[in-house]
């Protein structure tokens, strides 16, 4: 590879390649040894923001690139959310978009019946920020009557089923057989669809 | 071409063939207790295999990363993991989109979203109480899925058993695992659906088992200002009961009770009683919660990965069932549910 081209990947990771782009962005898509050099400028660029993490693992992307592509379950993706269009969620789990306030979920004691509703609990300002986030996506099951939520609840809903579904995977991960990891669920991001 | 071939040597073939047969359906009748024996023999391994790796993954310090794909979404993600004489505590953070970490020793359950800036923070159960859900032995579960070791891979760089677990009916999911030879960590995992489809699955790219993990790894990579960070004391903890007005009447074959509590959540909800059931592998967990206002109701499915939500509602209450199972299985639970006064 020439000295202009090395100093053409340079200035196009610096934002400041005016001339030779198609050039340069044609060798790049062609040329392993280009985006090597590519990656290595992006990395020095980061080392010198002091932008990396403690480990850097230079393989990923091309592990993950190669594990998609033989991947089963992406190539029969397509096929799998045609046929699921019957069953249309009622409410996403957007986990992050809709825990608004912390939540502890903490005691309450047995015994007593439904009245005690006091149960020791942080107050959090629950009806400002939760106007902030996302709006759950509900509608009502063609068998029912349909519902006319409005922003407020949805937002309640949703981040009921969130708590539901952190208490679920702790069971979970208790379990003595696990076949997935609990809390992937929960740190994944959710899709919009 | 085969029409110029002389008669008898388009004969032959024919001949040839049925003594072939003959010979192959004697020769497998002759091996057919052998071969039964064989397939006696991993579902043995099998559960040998499910065994340790349980043990494993908690006992065991380990720092990998690893790639979750359900649908046509993927993600990459590290996990931390370390095993002390204070228990087990493990930190998993996503290393795509939003950092995202989910913190937990025995203690408690952190999750944070950088997002938005929130972090919500769940009090565990007090030891003793967790035998009550200790899972049945993997001879019981083996009355409802059947295992099986279907060879070797390598993933991760490490050499893996490949292990399948294939439910016996429709009521429930099955998985094919890689389990490490070395170390029996689970190294890869599918969901999968009962046509065999995967619905989701995570892959280690890379992993270090170590012999100490520094607790630096374990504390969030969040902090300070923006964030507010609550914590409950510990009596916040949710309590067991033994005893409750509610019922669930339909369930698949080998479902149990296996824990039952009543926690109280943020301000201004309801207690909410939280049912978990299990047939040893899959678990389901039915959340009661009587909710004052009727607008605040959620009705039917949702669906996130392997997890199905069935979420209906009954004289004030909302009942949903939560699981890695099939949707008519979280259906049949929560519509079921009845209260017993």
């Amino acid at each position: 590879m020439s000295e202009q081209s090395r100093e053409q990947i340079s200035a196009l990771v610096d934002g400041e390649l005016e001339d030779g782009a198609p050039f340069i962005l044609n060798a790049l898509r062609d040329s392993q040894e280009y985006r090597k050099i590519w990656h290595h400028y992006h990395l020095i660029g980061e080392c010198l923001r002091d932008n990396l993490p403690r480990h850097v693992d230079m393989h990923l992307a091309d592990r993950i690139s190669r594990i998609i592509q033989n991947e089963p379950a992406i190539r029969s993706a397509a096929k799998t959310t045609t046929r699921n269009t019957l069953i249309k969620p009622v409410i996403g789990f957007a986990i992050a978009a809709s825990v608004t306030v912390v939540v502890i979920l903490g005691v309450k004691q047995s015994g007593i019946g439904p009245a005690a509703t006091q149960a020791p609990m942080v107050t959090a300002n629950h009806t400002e920020t939760s106007a902030k986030y996302q709006v759950a996506r509900i509608t009502a099951e063609p068998s029912v009557p349909h519902q006319t939520q409005g922003y407020q609840a949805s937002a309640d809903a949703q981040s009921r089923l969130n708590r539901y579904l952190v208490n679920h995977n702790e069971y979970q991960s208790n379990a003595g057989v696990q076949g997935m990891l609990p809390y992937v669920r929960i740190v994944a991001h959710e899709v919009e669809e | 071409m085969s029409e110029s071939w002389p008669m008898k040597l388009r004969n032959k073939p024919v001949t040839g063939h049925s003594v072939l047969l003959q010979g192959l359906i004697s020769a497998f009748l002759l091996l057919l207790p052998s071969v039964l024996l064989a397939d006696e023999d991993t579902s043995h391994q099998a559960q040998q295999l499910i065994n340790a790796m349980s043990k494993a993954s908690k006992e065991l310090n380990y720092d990998g990363i690893f790639v979750y794909q359900r649908g046509s979404q993927i993600e990459a993600m590290r996990l931390i993991h370390k095993a002390d004489t204070d228990g087990e505590h493990e930190r998993m953070v996503s290393l795509t989109g939003h950092a995202r970490e989910v913190i937990r020793d025995g203690q408690s359950v952190t999750c944070i979203f950088p997002e938005n800036r929130s972090v919500m923070v769940k009090r565990n159960q007090p030891k003793q109480l967790l035998a009550a859900q200790l899972p049945q032995p993997i001879e019981k579960i083996a009355d409802f899925y059947g295992f099986a070791v279907s060879g070797k891979d390598r993933i991760a760089d490490r050499s893996t058993w490949v292990v399948n677990i294939v439910p016996k009916d429709d009521y429930r999911y099955g998985y094919q695992l890689w389990i490490d030879e070395e170390t029996k960590l689970l190294l890869k995992s599918e969901l999968r659906d009962n046509s065999g489809r995967p619905i989701e699955q995570i892959l280690f790219t890379h992993l270090d088992v170590v012999d100490h993990i520094s607790p630096d790894l374990l504390k969030p990579s969040i902090s300070g200002p923006g964030y507010t960070w609550y914590s409950g004391s510990a009596e916040d903890t949710p309590v067991s009961v033994h005893n409750t007005e509610w019922a669930v009447l339909s369930m698949p074959r080998g479902f149990s009770q296996s824990d039952h509590e009543i926690q109280a959540l943020a301000e201004g909800y309801m207690p909410v009683e939280h049912m978990v059931y299990s047939d040893g592998l899959a678990m389901v967990s039915v959340f009661i919660e009587k909710i004052d206002k009727e607008s605040n109701e959620i009705r039917g499915v949702s669906r996130m990965g392997g997890v199905n939500t069935y979420a209906t509602y009954s004289n004030g209450y909302q009942v949903t069932a939560v699981g890695e199972v099939p949707l008519k299985t979280v259906q049949s639970m929560a519509t079921s549910v009845v209260q017993n006064r």
